[in-house]
């Protein structure tokens, strides 16, 4: 059991819901959620973003567009899809319950610890 | 100055130093292979290079502006290490397993001095470069210049560093000990995980995965364990070929030119000789030995260094025909030596000696105390200096013989034998043999040693001798013929005393007649 694996599942599967509620807002493309996310220390560097955002578009939760841009290369914009829609409602259900379970769990041990 | 690749990210046309487009394609390179299980990995690369274009775009600060090291640094920083790309938790314990470029040995060509094998070693083995050439020039003094043949043979068979991807192979991860141990106990540990990772709750399923990744990660164990052996044997054939291959060319060289320049005696430092002058035959002998000693340097260059070169089709041929050439001649040669002994030829000298009626005949063997100080016959032939300081080949092959002469004269028959390529030749060397015998009053003294040329010391040459005893006399046979006699049924016990030589047969005289002769004799 490495520690780097058990942060990298947890991590993964926090990131997946993550990028979803930052497209619910509003269609976006790679470097707005990228901005998103790194001002939330969620993410340090970019790199794991580019395979998570293929999976999510090839499990059909997003989809994208092309969008020119001034100077650079053209954009890919995300969006959610209607699947990814009722995925992200799910998974903020399950947020939820985990986060309280978690709190809860965790500062009962820290009141039997003292 | 730095030279500049043009290069295409995602459409857009970028200017970049050539050391940083090396980094630039490693760090794509290892990206590719930590998503290599992934489905659209070519999707997710294009979505990267799209970014890392992004990113050099908004650090240029005017469009003709050459991307460098330190912008393919920042960019990295931004995008994260290689490792970073990799989400998957299932593959999360094959950390191990993403491409490690194992190093290669090629020639560097941008630093070298002769063939750039120095620089090529320095980079494949972490010696500095300096101790190398050192190594180099050392082992050549010491060695008489034979390393110089492996650096050669090295500077054939490895390929030269030209392309990025060549380049990189050559400072890639190096291949030492601790490497290969790390490689054993990581795939060790990878197998391990596996098996224990068994879910027992779904046992059927997960059995039968177990059962092919703990195979997946025994092969990779046999795989570093081969790759362990087949360098061990590699270092040591290359040691053994190396340190043949070294001697052998001393030997042509030391051997060889002493020989040409005629510095050496070489009647008495030859081993067998071919009858052809002694240069060629070390010649012939050097390639013999080397090419297939050559052969195991090449092979065990090839465990060692994966991705040598062919010394190609011509080479090969030209070395197998000259082996095979080397070793008709040889042969050929041997048996041309053999045929060479086959006759054989002798010359007579019969001598009559005066010899006083009635006196007693002693014979003895004589040994000459300038050639040998022994009266035993040795089986040695050996080349002195006579009277006169001329070498000679001295030879113990005497052998006497007795025999009732059919008159009253004593006679002494000397065969000279010797062997030849043709009958008269055989004649002639025969007849250079030089034996010698004298009559003193009545005691024959027969030399125990003939003299000849030093060039036949292989020939076998031989003297007999032939005494013939008139009738009716006492002989006494002096007992140094012990060793150079052929008499048959002759008793050990005959020598030193008087005998009676009739018909071919000794009788010891009676005691009365033996104490006569020795009051005759005093």
């Amino acid at each position: 059991m490495k520690i780097e694996n058990t942060k990298a599942q947890m991590r993964k599967g926090v990131l997946e819901y993550c990028i979803l509620s930052v497209l619910s807002h509003d269609d976006a493309y790679v470097a707005e959620i990228l901005d998103t996310l790194k001002s939330a220390k969620l993410l340090v560097v970019e790199g794991t973003i580019y395979p998570l955002l293929t999976r999510l578009k090839n499990a059909n939760l997003l989809s994208y567009r092309w969008e020119e841009s001034t100077g650079g290369p053209p954009r890919k914009y995300y969006g959610l899809t209607e699947d990814g829609k009722d995925f992200l409602s799910e998974l903020s259900e399950t947020w939820t319950e985990l986060s309280f379970a978690v709190t809860k769990i965790t500062s009962k041990k820290q009141t039997n610890d003292e | 100055m730095n030279k500049t690749i043009n290069i295409n990210l995602a459409n857009v046309f970028f200017h970049i130093d050539e050391n940083a487009f090396i980094k630039l394609d490693r760090y794509l390179k290892t990206i590719e292979s930590y998503l290599a299980k992934e489905e659209s990995k070519d999707e997710i690369l294009q979505d990267i290079e799209a970014r890392i274009a992004e990113l050099f775009t908004e650090s240029m600060t005017h469009e003709k502006q050459v991307i460098n090291l330190s912008q393919v640094n920042e960019m990295i920083a931004i995008m994260g290490e290689p490792e970073a790309y990799k989400i998957d938790d299932e593959d999360s314990t094959s950390t191990s397993s993403r491409a490690r470029t194992s190093r290669k040995l090629y020639r560097d060509i941008e630093n070298n001095y002769i063939g750039g094998v120095s620089a090529g070693l320095h980079h494949y083995l972490g010696l500095n470069l300096i101790v190398i050439r050192l190594i180099w020039i050392v082992s050549a003094l010491f060695s008489f210049g034979a390393t110089v043949a492996i650096y050669v043979i090295l500077w054939a068979v490895t390929p030269a560093a030209r392309t990025t991807a060549q380049k990189l192979d050559m400072q890639g991860e190096p291949v030492n000990l601790s490497n290969i141990e790390r490689k054993v106990k990581e795939s060790y540990s990878k197998f391990a995980d596996k098996v224990g990772d068994i879910d027992y709750d779904k046992y059927g399923q997960q059995t039968k995965s177990g059962v092919t990744k703990f195979f997946d990660g025994l092969g990779e164990v046999l795989k570093a364990l081969g790759v362990f052996i087949s360098k061990f044997l590699g270092v040591i054939l290359l040691i053994i070929s190396g340190v043949v291959l070294v001697g052998s060319l001393i030997f042509l060289f030391s051997f060889g030119t002493i020989s040409i320049f005629e510095l050496g005696d070489f009647t008495t430092m030859e081993i067998f000789s071919l009858g052809v002058p002694y240069w060629i035959q070390v010649v012939l002998f050097f390639l013999v030995g080397a090419i297939p000693f050559f052969y195991l340097l090449i092979l065990s260059l090839k465990l060692l260094f994966s991705n040598l070169k062919s010394i190609g089709k011509i080479s090969h041929i030209t070395l197998v025909g000259i082996w095979i050439l080397c070793v008709i001649v040889i042969t050929t040669l041997s048996i041309k030596k053999e045929l060479e002994v086959s006759y054989d030829a002798e010359v007579v000298e019969v001598k009559s000696l005066a010899l006083a009626s009635e006196d007693t005949l002693r014979i003895k063997m004589d040994a000459n105390l300038l050639f040998s100080d022994e009266l035993r016959q040795s089986k040695l032939q050996k080349i002195v200096q006579d009277e006169s300081n001329t070498s000679r080949l001295y030879s113990p092959n005497v052998y006497v013989n007795f025999r009732t002469s059919n008159d009253e004269e004593l006679k002494v028959r000397v065969t000279k034998k010797s062997f030849g390529s043709s009958e008269s030749q055989a004649r002639e060397r025969a007849s250079l043999i030089d034996y010698d015998f004298e009559l003193q009053n009545s005691n024959l003294e027969l030399d125990t040693y003939l003299l000849t040329q030093p060039e036949f010391l292989k020939e076998d040459m031989k003297v007999e001798v032939t005494v013939y005893i008139p009738k009716d006399r006492i002989v006494y046979l002096d007992k140094s013929l012990l060793d150079f006699s052929r008499v048959r049924n002759f008793k050990r016990s005959y020598y030193n005393t008087y005998l009676d030589y009739k018909e071919n047969t000794w009788k010891p005289l009676d005691s009365s007649m033996k104490t006569d002769s020795l009051t005759l004799q005093n």
